[in-house]
């Protein structure tokens, strides 16, 4: 077993998140308290606007809290620089979109190896590992296919397999499945659990979906930008 | 690998690709034919001004060129002969011809007035008789040693015409009257009042008899090439100072006064057509650029999610505006080409200040024209999309991702 310090990976330290409209104040999060451990599975959930996509945005430092703070495997990640910030996401996160976000003018394979560019390999290496990481979400035969060319699924797959390829620490999926039907979707699941397990990568995973919080193996309730702790 | 992205965006929609590139290229091709109509125009005043009025280089004493002689005389070349002798031989020189001018009093018999003459080697400058534009009768020529072309307006004033003689009247070196009975070959026309008014030409023997000298103010020096005047210049200046240290060397470019402002003119005029030029085609890639990176709003959200920063985003973009500019430049030579060859095959006529002849409009291509345009034209593609995409690369990310791609 390792110790409490090690295994703790992401953490919100009494985090808000407010929009000022004029004189409107609208909290999308408040005194959210939430720590993630390495290899962890863990979803947010809650109604529609009740803070999911913040605070996964938070998390992955492209968001600012207007209160409280965010840790990153012991680092504030709020006192880092931009560029540092950066260099965090590319080397240790991964994301994966409901839109599935894809680069439109690269088949699979380079937008696989796309991210890497910010890594230093040699274009040997990268492809090797683009290869390899395709391989494991199943798209070993479409290297060459466009994103146009591919089903939601299989989009959404690429998607996993390019947050992956950089064996991140931790992956942040925005409703991952949202956009697929539920069979695909729960196909999608399936991989990423898979990926959770035999990688020890952990995933945050935003969704309202029940057939999805039912797959994991914790789920932090959010309703209002608050905590629901069902009381 | 970056490459290869920015190739596929910049190919992504090709009607918007090629609209840019066709605004690049057309602004290419308009900078490239103005430069080359005026490299045409200073070249053909280059040639008039060395073939029929200058020469490539004048050698006088300093006397002439400074005006300062205390009597006419003292502005005459001394030891021409030996001048003319070692200008034969230089290896560069390939002309030399001697020329005078003088006052003097030209009479119809019923109507004289004062009047400069004009003299030179009719045979050893046949070119400077076709800067004559003669108007009616015809020029001088090596064989008719009495005749004299009148300015027309002079000649209306004395109302002669071809074939009319008249008499010139001055005084010879020693401040003796003389005066010599010539037929008029011909009126021509400079172009300039002042000149067509008092001036008439005879050649340079007729003008020696006149004023009982074998000797000449000027020394009109003709080189194998026009680039060779500078070095050659240089060279005859320490040769002549040993012969005779009065005498100085002018170049063609010091005396043509007119190809001087003409030049200065059309450097200004270079810079404002630059300056429009160049602000069209910003203007209208911008837009272009601008949409398109619009659009990639939602891509650059997530790249930046991805780990690339700021920079790198921009960068990107600025790449993208290289390739439009290098494919615009391009078509733009290709344009060029075909734009130059279309202007200088429609001959259109143009009349060019100083030159006696009418010239036809026509485009010289240069290569430091294509620098000079293919640098400006690439300088503002780039501008074009680090404009926009500085504006978007400043998108907090998590807004950039609520454009979906
Ligand atoms: N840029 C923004 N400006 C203003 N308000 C915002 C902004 N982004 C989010 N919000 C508000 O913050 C609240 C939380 O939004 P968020 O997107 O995190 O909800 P969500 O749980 O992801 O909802 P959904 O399930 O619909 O995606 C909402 O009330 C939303 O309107
Ligand atoms: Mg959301």
């Amino acid at each position: 077993m390792p110790d409490y310090q090690d295994a703790l990976l992401l953490e919100a330290r009494n985090v808000s998140k407010r929009y000022k409209f004029g004189e409107l104040d609208l909290v999308a999060l408040s005194a959210i308290d939430l720590t993630i451990k390495q290899g962890e599975f863990v979803a947010l959930a809650g109604p529609s606007g009740s803070g999911k996509t913040t605070l996964l945005n938070l998390f992955g430092g492209i968001d600012q809290p207007t209160g409280g703070s965010i840790w990153f495997e012991g680092t504030d990640i709020g006192k880092l620089h931009e560029h540092e910030l950066a260099e965090l996401r590319a080397a240790k996160l991964g994301f994966i979109f409901q839109t599935f976000n894809l680069i439109p003018v690269l088949n699979a394979v380079e937008n696989v190896e796309y991210p890497l560019l910010l890594n230093g390999l040699n274009a040997e290496k990268k492809r090797q590992l683009a290869e390899e990481a395709l391989a494991k979400v199943g798209l070993e035969k479409f290297y060459k296919h466009r994103p146009s060319q591919m089903s939601g699924g299989q989009r959404q797959r690429l998607a996993i397999a390019r947050a992956m390829v950089k064996k991140p620490k931790v992956v942040l999926a925005d409703e991952p499945t949202a956009n697929l039907d539920r069979k695909t979707g729960a196909e999608i699941l399936d991989l990423m659990r898979d990926l959770n397990e035999r990688e020890r990568v952990t995933f945050v995973v935003s969704s309202h979906d029940p057939s999805v919080l039912a797959k994991m193996k914790r789920v932090f309730h959010l309703r209002d930008g608050r905590e629901d702790t069902g009381v | 690998m970056q490459l290869k992205v920015s190739f596929r965006n910049v190919f992504r929609n090709k009607r918007r690709t090629a609209l840019s590139i066709g605004m690049i290229a057309g602004g290419f091709s308009a900078m490239i034919l103005f430069y080359g109509f005026v490299n045409r125009m200073m070249n053909e005043l280059q040639w008039v001004a060395i073939n029929s009025q200058y020469g490539h280089l004048q050698i006088a004493s300093e006397q002439y060129w400074e005006r300062s002689g205390e009597t006419p005389r003292d502005s005459l070349v001394k030891k021409g002969d030996a001048v003319m002798k070692l200008l034969r031989g230089h290896p560069e020189v390939t002309n030399v011809a001697g020329r005078i001018s003088f006052p003097a009093l030209i009479s119809s018999g019923e109507y004289s007035t004062t009047a400069m003459g004009l003299s030179f080697d009719v045979e050893a400058e046949p070119k400077r008789v076709q800067g004559f534009q003669i108007i009616s009768g015809s020029s001088l020529s090596p064989d008719k040693p009495f005749q004299i072309m009148v300015g027309h307006l002079l000649a209306k004033r004395l109302r002669v015409k071809p074939g009319d003689t008249i008499n010139i009247l001055g005084y010879t070196y020693d401040n003796v009257i003389n005066a010599l009975e010539l037929e008029i070959s011909g009126l021509f026309a400079t172009g300039v009042n002042e000149v067509d008014d008092t001036s008439f030409a005879v050649p340079l023997s007729t003008a020696q008899k006149l004023l009982d000298t074998d000797q000449v103010e000027i020394i009109v020096v003709g080189l194998r090439a026009d680039e060779l005047v500078d070095s050659t210049r240089e060279s005859l200046r320490r040769e002549l100072t040993a012969l005779d240290p009065e005498l100085k060397v002018q170049r063609w470019l010091d005396l043509a006064k007119l190809y001087r402002e003409v030049l200065d003119y059309y450097k200004v005029q270079n810079r404002f057509v630059e300056l429009i030029i160049t602000s069209l085609v910003l203007l209208g890639i911008l837009n272009v650029i601008g949409m398109a990176i619009y659009e990639r709003t939602g891509e650059i959200g997530t790249i930046r999610a991805l780990g690339f920063t700021r920079a790198q985003v921009m960068g990107q973009f600025l790449l993208e505006g290289i390739i439009l500019g290098v494919f615009g430049v391009i078509a733009g030579i290709a344009l060029s080409f075909l734009l130059t060859w279309i202007v200088n095959w429609l001959k259109i006529p143009l009349t060019v200040p100083g030159a006696s002849t009418v010239l036809l409009i026509r485009v010289d291509l240069s290569f430091k024209a294509y620098q000079m345009a293919t640098a400006l034209i690439v300088v503002t593609s780039i501008i074009a999309a680090a404009i926009p995409s500085f504006r978007a690369s400043k998108i907090p990310i998590v807004d950039a991702l609520k454009h979906n791609i």
